[in-house]
């Protein structure tokens, strides 16, 4: 049974975390069992310790368990009861319980209005779905309610022009105030057209009454309407003034067109000047290069004119200056070889010390990982053995299911054998009523003859009676076998309960039951102590 | 009609008094109620005003009485009943809002139990009518159809042989039961088929949401 408490602890563990597993079911304590079955079912806010248990086992019994269950199944545990009930209630479990969990309880609030909309869609849909047919003529009638307003839609579409009488009687006209007495049509009239609805029309003109006060009124539209008009008469009246001064209007087109023509002129002599700058500029820019190209040239030709002016001397002079310049030269060549030897030695150095740092790093490094390697290699020795032991551990698994496969076939078997038996037994109950309806038409049959007989004959009377008699006897020997029968019955189901109640082990339930009347004999015993205690000093005083 | 411009001292009052939903020609309507219009006309324009609004299409008898008398006036009064409701409803005034609202304009009291009492019996029916009130999506409830096939064309004098399903989608107008057509479309075989599915998946879709 070790595997089956094992599985329930594991469903257990998955239902409420706070569940200590224990090796066996048999370890379990009430408060753990409470604990366990209250997770299953759904939480019961009750503070005490039997209504919780008697309400869990309700419970159990609401959601369809069969087996004996009472308080006493949660407050006095014992491990057959448990195993039955746990293993059902498991076995009720949803299945995606273990899968949503975790991520339902998280998401409820902010889902929770999504969820409730969907929710609300889907009832409609549902109830849409098995809502009758109507046709469609008729659905203003039948799904109205239901179904809102389907396609029983109004446009919205105003009358734009209701005629009603404006607030103010004293400024209507007289013929106005005649025409709304007897010639305006009522609003209902005025609304009759199918192309226009009443309650739209009356929104749209109190909209307008409301609104169109504050706007431009008919007067203001008015004014505006005006105001594109206004360069239309402008022109209209500029020629017949202009009519009158033609020479001066004359003059000054004249002058424009000369003015004109001398700025078209301007415009070509300054394109012109234009260009000619643009070629100026270019002769600069290679007068300036030529300027450049030349005066060095120049410079040189001064300087050798200058030294052939006195040859011999300033050769002399040349040479001179040559040995000084090699002299100092050599005197820099060896100052820079002085300097650069130290240097060249320090470089040196530094390239060796790198080095040699460098090998060492890379030392270093083969050691790490030599380590390393060797902690691996350890790992994967550890990991492979518990592999195995792993492999090892899963044969009890094959095991078991090998077991329940063998329980199967045997509990086929058995089934086949009931069923074998159930049909003996049926064959047998044919037979029997086969021969008993047999019997009793030969009895009826002999009864009769006899009694017709028993009139005439005096053996046949006392024959008749000894008949009567050995019918009532047999009878009385059949009741006796069926009453046989039922009492083996009966010991039988004696026997197996009795077996259950073994199971049980009452013996220690029964020990913890009368520990538990003694610790509350102990507890009233001492309530009532202080109960007399309290009196007393209040009966002194 | 264009209303007057707005210096009258109804307007002036209604603006101060109320919330302002209101337009002057519905206040002066809305007190003429019990005043030039006796209380009994009162009670009968009110029913007939909202029997006409609830059904539009209904053949009502005419009630000449109303007019007999002070025509102009049972007009802007019916006009008045009428926008007043048509607002309330709109805005969601329960029975004791559109009292409140009433007796701010110092109307009739026996006009604002009236009024108020009449809106408070058939505010659902109210509620109905202005709900179908809008511009919406053509509901689509009818199909037609036709198999068609050119014989000749400007272009061509034979027929190509090509046969099409030409579709008419519409629905009924609720009032009149007209059919109203709200698409046309030709399409061949192979087209209807695939709209014929998708179709079935909104079907389906429907079906899981349902069942789901």
């Amino acid at each position: 049974m070790d595997e089956v408490d094992k599985i329930i602890m594991h469903q257990l563990q998955q239902v409420d975390a706070t569940i200590e597993p224990t090796e066996e079911l048999a370890e379990f304590t009430p408060e753990q069992v409470v604990r366990a079955v209250s997770g299953c079912l759904a939480e019961i806010p009750m503070a005490q310790r039997f209504g919780v248990a008697s309400s869990l086992a309700q419970g159990c019994k609401d959601s369809g368990y069969r087996g004996d269950i009472g308080y006493q199944t949660f407050l006095y545990p014992n491990a057959v009861e448990l195993r039955k009930l746990l293993m059902f209630l498991i076995e009720q479990l949803p299945r995606e319980r273990q899968t949503t969990e975790d991520g339902a309880s998280g998401k409820m609030q902010a889902l929770s209005h999504r969820q409730l909309l969907q929710r609300q869609i889907r009832k409609e849909l549902t109830h849409q779905l098995k809502t009758p047919w109507v046709p469609q003529f008729a659905r203003s009638v039948g799904n109205r309610k239901s179904l809102g307003c389907s396609s029983l839609g109004i446009e919205f579409r105003p009358h734009i022009n209701l005629s009603i009488p404006s607030a103010n009687p004293e400024e209507r006209t007289k013929e106005e105030q005649q025409y709304f007495d007897q010639l305006a049509p009522n609003l209902f009239q005025q609304t009759a057209s199918k192309s226009v609805d009443l309650i739209a029309s009356v929104l749209h003109k109190n909209e307008l009454d409301r609104w169109g006060q504050g706007l431009p009124d008919s007067t203001l539209l008015f004014v505006d309407s005006e105001e594109p008009e206004a360069p239309i008469i402008a022109p209209t009246q500029s020629p017949s003034s202009g009519e009158a001064e033609v020479s001066p209007f004359q003059e000054l087109s004249n002058q424009v067109q000369e003015l004109r023509v001398q700025c078209e002129t301007l415009l070509t002599e300054r394109k012109s000047h234009a260009a000619a700058l643009a070629a100026l500029k270019l002769r600069e820019t290679k007068a300036t290069e030529e300027i450049g190209r030349i005066q060095p040239m120049l410079k040189l030709h001064e300087r050798t004119s200058l030294v052939l002016a006195d040859p011999e001397e300033n050769l002399a002079k040349l040479e001179s200056l040559l040995k000084s310049t090699q002299s100092k030269r050599q005197t820099l060549t060896q100052q820079w070889l002085d300097y650069r030897k130290p240097l060249l030695d320090t470089l040196e150095e530094l390239k060796t010390a790198k080095e040699a740092q460098e090998v060492q790093g890379i030392r270093n490094s083969i050691e790490n990982l030599e380590q390393e390697l060797q902690a691996k290699t350890k790992q994967h020795n550890e990991l492979n053995a518990t592999l195995r032991s792993a492999s090892q551990s899963l044969a009890p698994r094959k095991e078991y299911t090998r077991r329940i496969h063998e329980f199967i076939g045997n509990i086929r078997k058995q089934r086949a054998d009931i069923y074998k038996v159930l049909d003996d037994t049926r064959q047998l109950q044919k037979q029997l009523n086969v021969v008993g309806a047999q019997l009793q038409r030969q009895f009826n049959y002999t009864d009769d003859l006899l009694f017709q007989s028993a009139k005439h004959d005096l053996h046949a009377k006392r024959a008749y009676k000894l008949l009567a008699q050995l019918h009532a006897n047999c009878s009385e020997l059949v009741e006796c076998v069926s009453l046989t029968g039922n009492v083996t019955k009966q010991i039988r189901e004696l026997e197996v309960q009795i077996d259950g109640e073994k199971l049980k082990n009452v013996l220690t339930s029964l020990q913890q039951i009368t520990g538990d009347i003694q610790k509350f004999e102990q507890h009233i015993q001492e309530l009532q102590g202080q109960i007399r205690a309290a009196e007393h000093p209040k009966v002194e005083s | 009609m264009a209303t007057s411009p707005g210096k009258s001292p109804a307007l002036e009052a209604g603006n101060t008094e109320t919330t302002g939903l209101l337009s002057a020609t519905v206040v002066a309507g809305l007190r003429n109620l019990g005043a030039i219009i006796s209380p009994p006309l009162t009670k009968l324009l009110i029913a007939n005003s909202l029997k006409l609004t609830l059904h539009p299409d209904a053949t009502i008898a005419p009630v000449p009485e109303i007019y007999a008398s002070n025509a102009a006036c049972a007009k802007q009064s019916e006009y008045a009943v009428v926008t007043l409701y048509a607002l309330a409803t709109k805005h969601g005034w329960d029975g004791l809002h559109l009292r409140q609202q009433l007796e701010q304009l110092g109307l009739d009291a026996g006009a604002v139990d009236e009024l108020s009492r009449v809106y408070e019996d058939s505010r659902k029916e109210l509620v109905l009518r202005q709900l179908q009130l809008g511009h919406s999506f053509p509901h689509i409830t009818d199909i037609q159809w036709r198999i068609v096939c050119d014989v000749k064309s400007s272009t061509s004098d034979c027929s190509t042989g090509v046969a099409n399903f030409h579709i008419n989608l519409g629905n009924f107008r609720p009032s009149s039961g007209e059919r109203v057509t709200i698409v046309e479309f030709v399409c061949n075989a192979e087209e209807l088929q695939s709209l014929i599915n998708r179709l079935k998946e909104i079907e389906r879709h429907c079906n899981q949401m349902a069942v789901a």
